[in-house]
C-alpha cells in the first residue's frame, strides 16, 4: 500500500486552486492534494546527490 | 504594466530565447509588450532581428532620455531595448527599472527583463505584483541551486512572486523524468510545466526570429503559449 500525505497550502499547486477559486468562486481551503512520499524517497535515494542535499535539509530542520 | 523578471539560475539556461520568444507569444494577444536587456551580453535584439552590427544600447547613455532613443520595434510589434556595449552597474541596471515605471503604456502591457544569471534578484527594485521567473534545467546541479535559493528567499524579505520554471526538458531522459516528477511533488513555486527541448528554438534564432514565426506549430510554441497563458493566471490585471 502506497504511502500518502498531504501538501501543505503555500506551494505552487495550491496557489493555482486559490487562483481558480478567486476566479470563479469557490473555496481553496477546501483542496488537498495528494503525493507518493514512498515513490519521492526512490527517487532522492537513487541518486547521490540527491540523497546529500536531503539528508542536509533534515539535518538542518532536526537542529530547529 | 505587468513587469517579468526571467533569468536562469545558472548561466546558459536560455533566459533570452523565452524571453523573445515569450513577447512575440503575448504580442499576438495584441497587448503591448516591451522586452528589456538587462543582460551585458546584449544579444536580445539579435533575437528580434536587430542588425549584428548595432551595438549601441541603453548602457552607452548617461541618461533615461537618452536610452529611449534606443528603443525598437520589431516586425510583430514588440518594442525592446538593446543593452548596448557598455559596462552597467547595479545601480546602473536598477535605474533603467525603475524608469521603465515611466514609460506610457496601458495597464494591460506586459514588460519582460532578461536578467543576467550572475545578479541576486533580490537586488532589483521589485515590489508585490512583480512575476520573477527563474529558469532551471532539470539536472542535479539545478536540484542543489534550486535548494539554496529557496534557503535564501526564507530569509529576504521577498514579496514578489517568484517561480522556477524547467526550460530544455527532454522527456526521452529517466533523470529528467524523475527530478521533474520529484519537484512537482516536493516544490514550492515549480511551475506545473516544462518548456520541452526543441531543435526549433535554435533554428528560429539562426534565422534571425522566434518560434511562433518560423513554427507554430511546433512543440516550442505550443509551450511557450503555455506559459503565456499561466502568467496570465498570475498576473495582477
Amino acid at each position: 500500500m502506497n504511502n500518502l500525505a498531504t501538501k501543505s497550502s503555500q506551494i505552487l499547486t495550491s496557489s493555482d486552486i486559490e487562483n481558480l477559486a478567486r476566479r470563479f468562486g469557490g473555496k481553496s481551503d477546501d483542496y488537498i492534494e495528494i503525493m507518493n512520499t514512498q515513490k519521492n524517497q526512490k527517487t532522492i535515494n537513487k541518486y547521490a546527490l540527491l540523497k546529500e542535499i536531503d539528508d542536509a535539509i533534515k539535518t538542518s530542520k532536526d537542529k530547529k | 504594466m505587468q513587469r517579468i523578471f526571467i533569468k536562469g539560475i545558472k548561466g546558459g539556461i536560455g533566459s533570452t530565447s523565452i524571453v523573445a520568444n515569450l513577447a512575440c507569444v503575448l504580442k499576438k494577444s495584441d497587448v503591448d509588450v516591451v522586452a528589456i536587456d538587462l543582460d551585458a551580453k546584449s544579444d536580445l535584439g539579435l533575437h528580434f532581428g536587430l542588425k549584428w552590427t548595432t551595438t549601441k544600447g541603453w548602457s552607452n547613455e548617461d541618461t533615461f532620455e537618452d536610452a529611449l532613443l534606443h528603443f525598437r520595434k520589431d516586425s510583430d510589434g514588440v518594442v525592446f531595448l538593446p543593452f548596448g556595449d557598455n559596462e552597467a552597474t547595479l545601480d546602473d541596471i536598477t535605474s533603467i527599472i525603475n524608469n521603465c515605471k515611466n514609460l506610457d503604456y496601458k495597464e494591460s502591457a506586459w514588460i519582460i527583463f532578461d536578467c543576467p544569471s550572475h545578479i541576486n534578484i533580490s537586488h532589483y527594485p521589485l515590489d508585490q505584483n512583480d512575476i520573477v521567473i527563474e529558469l532551471v534545467t532539470c539536472d542535479a546541479i539545478c536540484h542543489s541551486l534550486i535548494y539554496k535559493r529557496l534557503q535564501t528567499l526564507k530569509t529576504v524579505e521577498s514579496t514578489w512572486k517568484h517561480f522556477f520554471v524547467v526550460n530544455r526538458y527532454n522527456a526521452a531522459s529517466v533523470l529528467e523524468f524523475d527530478l521533474f516528477s520529484l519537484w512537482q511533488s516536493t516544490l514550492p513555486l515549480m511551475a506545473p510545466f516544462f518548456i520541452n527541448s526543441d531543435e526549433v528554438i535554435k533554428e528560429a534564432t539562426a534565422n534571425r526570429n522566434v518560434a511562433l514565426n518560423c513554427a507554430p506549430y511546433s512543440v516550442a510554441n505550443d509551450d511557450f503559449e503555455t506559459l503565456a497563458g499561466w502568467l496570465v493566471s498570475k498576473a495582477a490585471f
